[in-house]
């Protein structure tokens, strides 16, 4: 479904982002430029015993207080990448990739109070204590949609509000949704990214009972040492349009596919993922070589950085020309918000001409054998076309192509 | 507006299931003589027609497990030959908010307490230890679409779309426009999900809506949907109007509600009239009663799928569609037209207008 000439096109106007790094995008760049690393004991909460115990968190969010702080995060990211774009006009579409959010552990710790005190979960107390709490409850706090909502809202968007839960693929499916929109005519304007805050007790028990959290504390996509992902929080957005104005760049190609081959494992030929990255070189029209830059799905575990770094071989001819890095390293992962910060990175390369490093690799993997980005940005090489991948549990990939417009 | 441009689809097959069971041919009929009861009870799943084996249920939500059989049953229905290759297959779902098993999070949460409080590092280690080390894959939502496309081996292009109602009309244009642009050969659209987890009825409690009359039920509705040439049914339109309130900000579910009815006057005007059927389904008895009033207007016969299958969330609307297509299938002529408007609990409403095809023998498989 690529663009012919003539054809409604999804033009970059403005991006946003707030990362453990930075409260907005500008800033953000600069330290990871610097290959800085936000990666850190996690002090929001008492992590005791947990399997992991750092995360890359942003302390002092304004509004982070509030019942749902992916709210709080995507909003300033939003608001960021609507001036920068210079607040077009046009039918707005929302598209926001998310999972649910969850209660404040104040709110958890009183439901489960409310359910016997933890020697017994007794039911019929339950029903009468818990639901008599709800109307303390915030909605939003454990909606999926109400991210996108509330942007909407704030916006004025009367046309599509769509959130993705596609876990890791969220942020990056919700721009593919968005520039599908605006191809087939849904909206002229959309407003789109990710957003992932899951630094909380339940997402580091969860991930950590799973055993895909990093023992030794560290977040070194495509490194020998890895041994499992960190997680970040954080949200990025982005402003398309059909009307180019000062567009730099176009979000020229999207691809979508399932593994359907494991639930918790990926396709060890990684099939799955060739097909994502396939497709969306097809959708914009692009042969592999073309591709100057990659920012990888990247997590730092052991099997999925050497699965994306065998596929990028397969699709690229033995990587080709391309640069590659991941943004995981310094903002750890932020799950359903992954892909849209994914994007930005790729961005940074065509517009800017800034491949940022990944931080923390330092002895590449001999099975990840990639040109990587390490230490500081490469400047200076300018990039026409990147590639962004997103690969979720569950075998759910998205990769988008963005290319740099004279 | 209108979601799908000039495309159209046609339906290849289906699986769905309700509480009319694990069948959606029928289920017009039956819910037109009024022989399916509301109620909240489960969806009854006998071992052989359940998902998966027992180690992989033990890692579905309600949702996933539900959306797993409705996937097998449309695959299984379309017969699909020999080779063909399911990485040519997309599934587009409209999806809940998955919740873990009750008992895996009483589990967790039980173990985590001390002393009359819960710790969070007794959670670190006995809260953990307590509950199965794939929990997660219960809590994310996307796990609803994925689990089946796994266990059936669908691999193409997909999205999980949150889904209140709205969702899965989203969903089913996004099928409806991957079909169009030659991304899949096929796709699955619908959604599943279950009103009856403790959290999910909480918040709906919560929100008013089981006050208004709202029957929380669970169930899954997938089409599997192809090219229209040579279909006995074809889907022709899809349209969305979101919701007035939501570009006011609001966020209280039971005053965005008031706005359903100018919206289903917007239908009335734009899907056109005359249609042999018209299936409605709302959240309780204020926003059906909206969506029933402009209904008796546009076509010669009503059925309120809500009615008799309860409040499914992101499965509702699917499931409408699927009574839809019984009745075209099993009593309406040659060229019978269906209609069938699907209400959000954010006051979004949905239509998707069906037609069966005159001169094409036989309905789908198995007819």
């Amino acid at each position: 479904m690529s663009a012919a000439p003539g054809e409604r096109r999804a033009w970059v106007r403005g991006a946003g982002a707030v990362t453990a790094l930075g409260a907005d995008w500008p800033t953000s760049v600069r330290a990871l430029a610097e290959g800085r690393s936000a990666v850190a004991p996690v002090t929001r909460f008492d992590v005791t015993g947990f399997p992991s115990q750092v995360a890359a968190a942003i302390a002092d969010l304004p509004g982070g207080e509030r019942e749902d702080r992916r709210l709080a995060l995507a909003e300033r990211a939003a608001a960021e990448a609507w001036a920068a774009a210079g607040a077009p006009t046009g039918r707005l579409g929302v598209f926001v990739g998310a999972e649910s959010g969850r209660a404040t552990f104040a709110t958890v710790l009183a439901l489960s109070r409310a359910a016997g005190g933890g020697k017994t979960f007794d039911h019929a107390r339950f029903g009468v204590d818990a639901r008599a709490l709800a109307p303390s409850v915030d909605a939003a706090a454990v909606s999926p949609g109400a991210v996108a909502s509330a942007l909407a809202g704030r916006y004025g968007a009367e046309g599509a509000a769509r959130t993705v839960s596609l876990a890791c693929a969220s942020g990056s499916a919700a721009v593919v949704e968005a520039v599908r929109a605006l191809r087939q005519g849904v909206c002229d304007v959309a407003l789109a990214g990710g957003v992932g805050a899951d630094v909380d007790p339940f997402m580091l028990a969860g991930f950590g009972l799973l055993g895909a959290l990093t023992a030794r504390g560290t977040s070194c996509p495509f490194d020998v040492r890895r041994d499992g992902f960190v997680v970040g929080e954080g949200a990025a957005m982005v402003v398309l349009a059909v009307d180019r104005a000062g567009a730099r760049a176009e979000v020229a190609g999207v691809g979508r596919t399932l593994d359907a081959y494991h639930l918790t494992a990926p396709d060890p030929e990684g099939n799955g993922a060739v097909r994502a990255m396939r497709a969306a070189l097809a959708d914009a029209g692009v042969d592999p070589g073309e591709v100057g830059y990659v920012q990888a799905h990247g997590t730092s575990t052991p099997l999925n950085d050497a699965v994306e770094a065998a596929a990028l071989q397969r699709v690229l001819h033995g990587a080709g020309r391309a640069r590659v890095s991941s943004v995981k390293g310094a903002l750890g992962h932020w799950i359903a918000g992954a892909g849209a910060l994914g994007l930005l990175c790729a961005l940074q390369a065509v517009e800017h001409g800034v491949m940022l490093p990944t931080a923390g690799l330092r002895e590449p993997d001999a099975r990840c054998a990639l040109q990587h980005v390490m230490g500081e940005a490469v400047r200076g090489l300018p990039v026409e076309i990147a590639l962004a991948n997103a690969f979720a549990f569950g075998g759910a990939n998205s990769s988008l192509v963005v290319r740099r417009c004279a | 507006m209108r979601l799908n441009g000039d495309a159209r689809v046609g339906v290849r097959a289906a699986g769905a299931l309700s509480r009319f069971g694990l069948a959606w041919r029928g289920l017009g009929a039956a819910l037109a003589a009024g022989e399916v009861s509301p109620g909240s009870g489960e969806v009854a799943l006998a071992a052989a027609d359940d998902a998966g084996d027992v180690k992989q249920r033990r890692l579905m939500s309600r949702a996933a497990r539900l959306g797993a059989v409705a996937a097998r049953l449309a695959l299984r229905e379309a017969e699909l030959p020999v080779g063909t290759a399911r990485e040519d297959v997309g599934t587009f779902m409209g999806v809940g908010a998955s919740g873990g098993e009750p008992a895996q999070i009483e589990a967790l949460v039980a173990a985590s307490y001390q002393d009359g409080g819960f710790s969070l590092a007794r959670c670190g280690h006995e809260g953990l230890a307590a509950a199965t080390p794939l929990l997660a894959f219960q809590l994310m939502n996307n796990f609803t679409l994925c689990h089946g496309a796994i266990l059936e081996g669908v691999g193409g292009v997909n999205a999980a779309l949150f889904s209140r109602g709205a969702g899965t009309v989203l969903a089913l244009a996004e099928a409806m426009a991957a079909l169009a642009h030659g991304d899949c050969a096929l796709a699955l659209a619908g959604g599943a999900d279950s009103a009856l987890h403790p959290a999910t009825r909480a918040e709906l409690e919560r929100e008013g809506h089981v006050a208004g009359g709202l029957m929380c039920a669970e169930g899954a509705g997938l089409l599997l949907l192809g090219p229209a040439t040579g279909a006995r049914v074809v889907i022709d339109g899809c349209w969305l109007w979101p919701a007035a309130a939501r570009a006011r900000g609001e966020r209280d579910a039971a005053r965005a509600l008031d706005g359903l009815g100018d919206l289903a006057l917007a239908a009335e005007r734009d899907v056109g009239d005359g249609f042999d059927v018209v299936v409605v389904t709302g959240w309780g008895h204020a926003a059906a009663d909206r969506l029933l009033a402009v209904a008796t207007r546009l076509g010669r016969r009503v059925i309120d799928a809500g009615a008799g299958l309860g409040e499914t969330l992101a499965a509702a609307p699917a499931l409408a569609w699927l009574v839809a297509l019984d009745v075209l299938g099993t009593t309406a002529g040659d060229g019978a037209r269906a209609l069938v408007l699907s209400a959000g609990c954010d006051g979004a409403l949905g239509a998707v207008t069906l037609q069966s095809m005159a001169g094409v023998a036989g309905f789908m498989k198995g007819a």
